[in-house]
């Protein structure tokens, strides 16, 4: 049985961690703190639940050690549990070093060393917290180890660190263009929704006041959907301010952030899949975002930071992103659209779904509401025309893209080589038109799904993806 | 971008010209050539399972039409048991019947469904790990489930109710074509 050794000159992390952890947890006991304040033994219970937070953040902190030899980082925590988790130089998606207003304030930094496990300890190892300096100099040290591993320990080191080459910076006017037209555009339609709701109430006072009720009421409104439409760009600023993407060597350097500054790098052989992204309001306005994924899956603080790479820029600096993290991959062209059967299925399962979604209509109202479930029947059908045609796929030597979506459009490139497994599926009712849905699986939870195309353009894609493993 | 199968004809002309020589469906694998059956005991262990699950649906369909419309709900209730028996009987024997698994040249395929056909592919090279798993019932029919893993969380690489040697060989075997993919420097 092989003894689990905590490393032998293993460091400790920032003392100030358990201050960090009493931060962190603080405000997810907020409903203990709402009682405490307002009974006269609050004090001492928050005083209490603080001292438990910071006894418990202290003993993390005296158990974790960290150690970087140049080849594995390794990790021990856990007082009656041991853990010790080592990472391979080799195995490391994505190095994060990121600065939550916390950590600013405290003048130290979290660095998140992504990997590609799928383990029930998650993906990530999480050094929270180490100084700036240290945070930095374990950034430069991985990569310079991860160089190593590439030329070799005596070029690697006779070589300079490689020089920047910037691809793009994101403007805060853009990035709050990108904020109302993103995600946070679904705040607009609730804000309109109220201005509605709030005028047909106003319908129901009396005469005298109905003229500066309805005016009151659709500047209330008016009011609402500016601060809705703010709040949205506001909150982009805020969470990708100063963005910066920049190339170095074989690596995407990602800089964001105001109050949470993050700085992301990404090994391009690490990519595992690259999505751009437009709805109809960015398509209008020439806009997309990209999605740069690794294996990398993080769990818990600063989850999610893998996606959306890219948060808002012009189609053809997003184009030219898909371009670099493809490296020398050439990227295919959708050209294989779908098939018109798979059309007319789209069709008919929309026209199911929309009136399925609404027949409650009509039998809790009664017949006379028919019209609604009609309506939304024939408003799901019409919308599974565009919807069926922009499905569209194309297969390359080096990769296969993916396009789907109307409203929300996407398109999804894989590089061959990163494909793990496959599977071809088929439904009863796909079966008596001949479709199949392929699923193509890359590292980590990606999984990129060609729906409802032909056997023959199934039997294709499974020839392009049996050729990469050939 | 020209496309590597067939670069002068677009693919809807592919898809809709008849008689056309193009790729095999990957949900019709031809003949039974190198396709291997799972252990014979699995619809029986599959049976166990659902006949299980079926008979105490059953006695809750039973009981729920009794509480709402007394004896003629429960004898309704034990019509819709009954259905649920049998296919829960039927089902396990048509599922062994379409599941078949078989060593490819590059990869592990497998083939399996009733009513949602499914053909999937774990390359050999991709290959993370390998375990072999074993539950009471298997271990009463001496049979195990063979999971393969890869970098991929979705992966489908999961043979259920193989005997216990053979899955032994199988994986001694997976594991050697592996190690001289990654050799040769896949």
């Amino acid at each position: 049985m092989v003894a689990i050794d905590a490393p032998a000159d293993g460091r400790r992390l920032h003392p100030v961690s358990p201050v960090i952890d009493v931060i962190t947890w603080l405000p997810r006991m907020w409903p203990l703190v709402f009682v405490a304040l307002s009974r006269s033994w609050g004090p001492l219970v928050l005083g209490s639940a603080v001292a438990v937070f910071a006894v418990v953040g202290g003993v993390r902190w005296a158990t974790t050690t960290y150690a970087f030899d140049g080849r594995e980082l390794v990790v021990a925590s856990g007082l009656w549990n041991r853990t010790v988790r080592r990472a391979p130089v080799d195995r490391v998606q994505q190095v994060d070093v990121v600065r939550k207003l916390r950590h600013q304030a405290l003048g130290v930094s979290l660095v998140q060393v992504k990997l590609a496990d799928a383990g029930p300890l998650g993906g990530d190892i999480a050094l929270d917290v180490l100084s700036i300096a240290e945070a930095e100099s374990m950034k430069v040290a991985l990569e310079q180890a991860r160089r190593s591993a590439v030329l070799g320990d005596g070029v690697a080191a006779s070589v300079p660190p490689p020089p920047e080459h910037e691809l793009l910076r994101v403007s805060d006017t853009l990035l709050a263009v990108g904020g109302v037209t993103g995600a946070s555009l679904l705040f607009v339609p609730a804000g309109v929704f109220a201005l509605m709701s709030m005028l047909d109430d106003a319908r129901l006072d009396d005469d005298a006041g109905r003229v500066l009720g309805d005016l009151s009421v659709v500047v209330g409104g008016l009011g609402f959907v500016i601060v809705s439409i703010g709040v949205a760009a506001v909150v982009s600023v805020l969470r990708s301010h100063g963005y910066r993407m920049a190339r170095r060597a074989t690596d995407l350097v990602i800089e964001r952030g105001l109050l949470e500054r993050r700085a992301t790098v990404v090994p391009l052989a690490r990519v595992q899949v690259v999505v751009l992204h437009q709805n109809l309001v960015r398509r209008r306005l020439g806009l997309a975002s990209v999605d740069v994924a690794t294996a990398g899956r993080l769990t818990g603080e600063g989850s999610g930071s893998a996606n959306d790479s890219v948060p808002v820029v012009r189609l053809a600096d997003a184009s030219a992103v898909v371009r670099v993290a493809m490296g020398a991959r050439d990227v295919p062209d959708a050209d294989r659209a779908t098939v018109p059967v798979a059309i007319r299925r789209l069709v008919r399962r929309r026209f199911i779904v929309g009136a399925a979604a609404t027949i409650w209509v009509p039998i809790v109202f009664g017949v006379p509401w028919s019209w609604v479930t009609l309506v939304a029947a024939a408003a799901g059908a019409a919308s599974g025309v565009p919807a069926g045609r922009a499905r569209r796929h194309g297969i390359g030597a080096d990769a296969v893209i993916v396009e789907s979506g109307v409203v929300a459009w996407r398109s999804a490139v894989v590089p061959l080589d990163r494909v793990q497994s496959w599977s071809v599926t088929q439904s009863p009712f796909q079966r008596r038109h001949g479709l199949h849905h392929v699923s193509i699986h890359v590292s980590g939870v990606r999984t990129v799904r060609v729906l409802d195309v032909s056997a023959a353009q199934s039997a294709a894609l499974v020839s392009a993806l049996r050729r990469s493993v050939g | 971008m020209a496309m590597p199968d067939d670069p002068d004809v677009t693919p809807a002309d592919v898809d809709a010209r008849p008689g056309v020589d193009r790729p095999v469906d990957p949900l019709v694998w031809p003949a039974e050539e190198g396709l291997h059956h799972l252990h014979p005991a699995a619809p029986r262990i599959w049976r166990m399972v659902t006949v299980s699950w079926a008979v105490v649906s059953g006695a809750a369909a039973i009981i729920a039409g009794l509480v709402i419309a007394g004896v003629a709900g429960a004898v309704i209730g034990a019509g819709v048991g009954a259905v649920v028996v049998a296919l829960a009987w039927w089902y396990p024997a048509r599922r062994y019947r379409y599941w078949r698994y078989r060593i490819g040249d590059d990869a592990l395929e497998l083939r399996r469904g009733v009513w949602f056909r499914s053909s999937s592919a774990v390359p050999f090279h991709r290959i993370q790990q390998i375990d072999v798993e074993q539950g009471p019932l298997q271990r009463r029919h001496e049979v195990v489930t063979l999971r393969l893993r890869t970098a991929a969380a979705a992966s489908e690489g999961q043979i259920p109710h193989l005997a216990a040697a053979e899955a032994d060989l199988l994986r001694d075997r997976l594991l050697a074509i592996a190690r001289s993919e990654t050799d040769d420097g896949h």
